[in-house]
């Protein structure tokens, strides 16, 4: 009954919280209650890839829980972008003139250095924060549930995540039935492999 | 969550198919977000339908160990009972009955059914690293009482329990020092 050998599992791009609180509200309690704050970013979401399956693995800390999704079993992969980025960029953008502002208020040399100082470090953060590319929500769906992959949470990621899945997941589920092939229009993918054919690319012209 | 469609996350509206598997984000018909959708075969196949055990029609014939009147199409790889159509459990390449597949579960032994595993190594050293001498006691207590117990599926930190026995060890022993100091000499 025991499986004494492990599966060997390769980690998959992107890292995420599956938070308590969303991700603005976090940075504004920063500026309440100090670092106490990340206690409040909930698990941390990490994705490995198994021989057979997907393994989502979510860490509190102390403990580490699993969920198991085989490839044959998934059903679609779904992306929506959302504005985190452009909200926390304008946040971040008000801190820097806020602290410029302040800066330009101060006499004392010393001061003047400190608010720059930190206006740098902000501009670093805004600077990071867009070069990782737009914010999004990704999900997972199999017959029975619809599960957010948290650590999906950058649409570079995710779609370099889903291009890795993307032949797994094919060569475990096959070809499209001809049936749904021929009944479903669409334009051709231009992200399937080549000579693949499925149920929104077979009647393509 | 239509049957077949794929819907879109935040309004649940059903994407259009002339989206799907382009590579590109387009905009739900519903709420207008941006998305972009991927779907795969299994979408579309029709999931395979239990089936309920074929009735003994021979007498003498290998029944269900739970059912007598079904015949057994399959042995249970755990204990060895024979399992109609109904009883047997797949997993993977393995056939198991309900009640093994429940200890199984229940005890660890089978680990794709696995869905919580407690990382005694980690909560060792972190205790070994909290001056508190009684923390010290704890992490040699966790990390000894534990030593042989499963580590992380997918990042084991083999040194975490070797650690905690000798940070916990320790401060056991630098606080053991300090007392001495302080009431006996």
């Amino acid at each position: 009954m025991e499986n004494p050998s492990s599966p060997a599992y390769q980690r998959l791009t992107g890292a995420g919280y599956r938070r308590l609180l969303p991700g603005w509200a976090i940075f504004l309690l920063f500026f309440v209650i100090g670092i106490f704050a990340l206690l409040l970013r909930g698990r941390r979401v990490q994705l490995w890839l198994g021989p057979d399956h997907l393994l989502l693995v979510e860490w509190d800390g102390y403990k580490e829980y699993y969920k198991r999704f085989r490839f044959a079993d998934i059903q679609g992969v779904t992306i929506r972008k959302t504005h985190e980025r452009m909200a926390f960029n304008l946040l971040l953008a008000l801190l820097i003139a806020l602290l410029g502002l302040l800066a330009w208020t101060v006499e004392d040399p010393v001061g003047v250095g400190i608010f720059l100082g930190i206006a740098a470090v902000v501009f670093i953060v805004l600077v990071a924060n867009t070069a990782l590319g737009s914010t999004c929500q990704c999900y997972l769906r199999t017959a029975v549930q619809v599960e957010d992959l948290a650590c999906l949470n950058r649409v570079p990621r995710a779609r370099a995540a889903l291009d890795r899945l993307r032949p797994l997941i094919q060569e475990a589920q096959g070809a499209w039935p001809q049936a749904q092939a021929a009944a479903t229009p669409s334009p051709a993918p231009s992200v399937a492999p080549a000579g693949e054919q499925n149920a929104f690319s077979a009647t393509s012209g | 969550m239509q049957a077949g469609v794929l819907e879109c996350p935040k309004c649940q509206t059903a994407l259009p198919p002339a989206g799907l598997n382009t590579g590109q984000f387009f905009r739900c018909p519903g709420c207008h977000s941006e998305v972009q959708a991927e779907a795969f075969p299994a979408l579309v196949r029709p999931l395979p339908r239990g089936a309920a055990g074929e009735a003994v029609m021979v007498p003498g014939e290998s029944a269900c160990f739970y059912h007598e009147a079904r015949k057994a199409v399959a042995v249970c790889d755990a204990c060895g009972r024979f399992l109609c159509a109904l009883c047997d459990c797949h997993l993977n390449t393995s056939h198991f009955c309900p009640g093994c597949l429940n200890a199984g579960r229940q005890d660890r032994r089978i680990q794709e059914l696995e869905t919580v595993r407690p990382l005694y190594g980690r909560q060792a050293f972190v205790l070994s690293l909290l001056p508190l001498f009684i923390t010290g006691l704890l992490a040699l207590f966790l990390a000894l009482r534990y030593w042989k117990a499963p580590l992380s599926l997918v990042k084991p930190q083999r040194w975490m329990l070797p650690a905690a026995v000798f940070f916990g060890a320790l401060q056991t022993l630098a606080f053991t020092l300090l007392f001495y100091r302080l009431f006996a000499g």
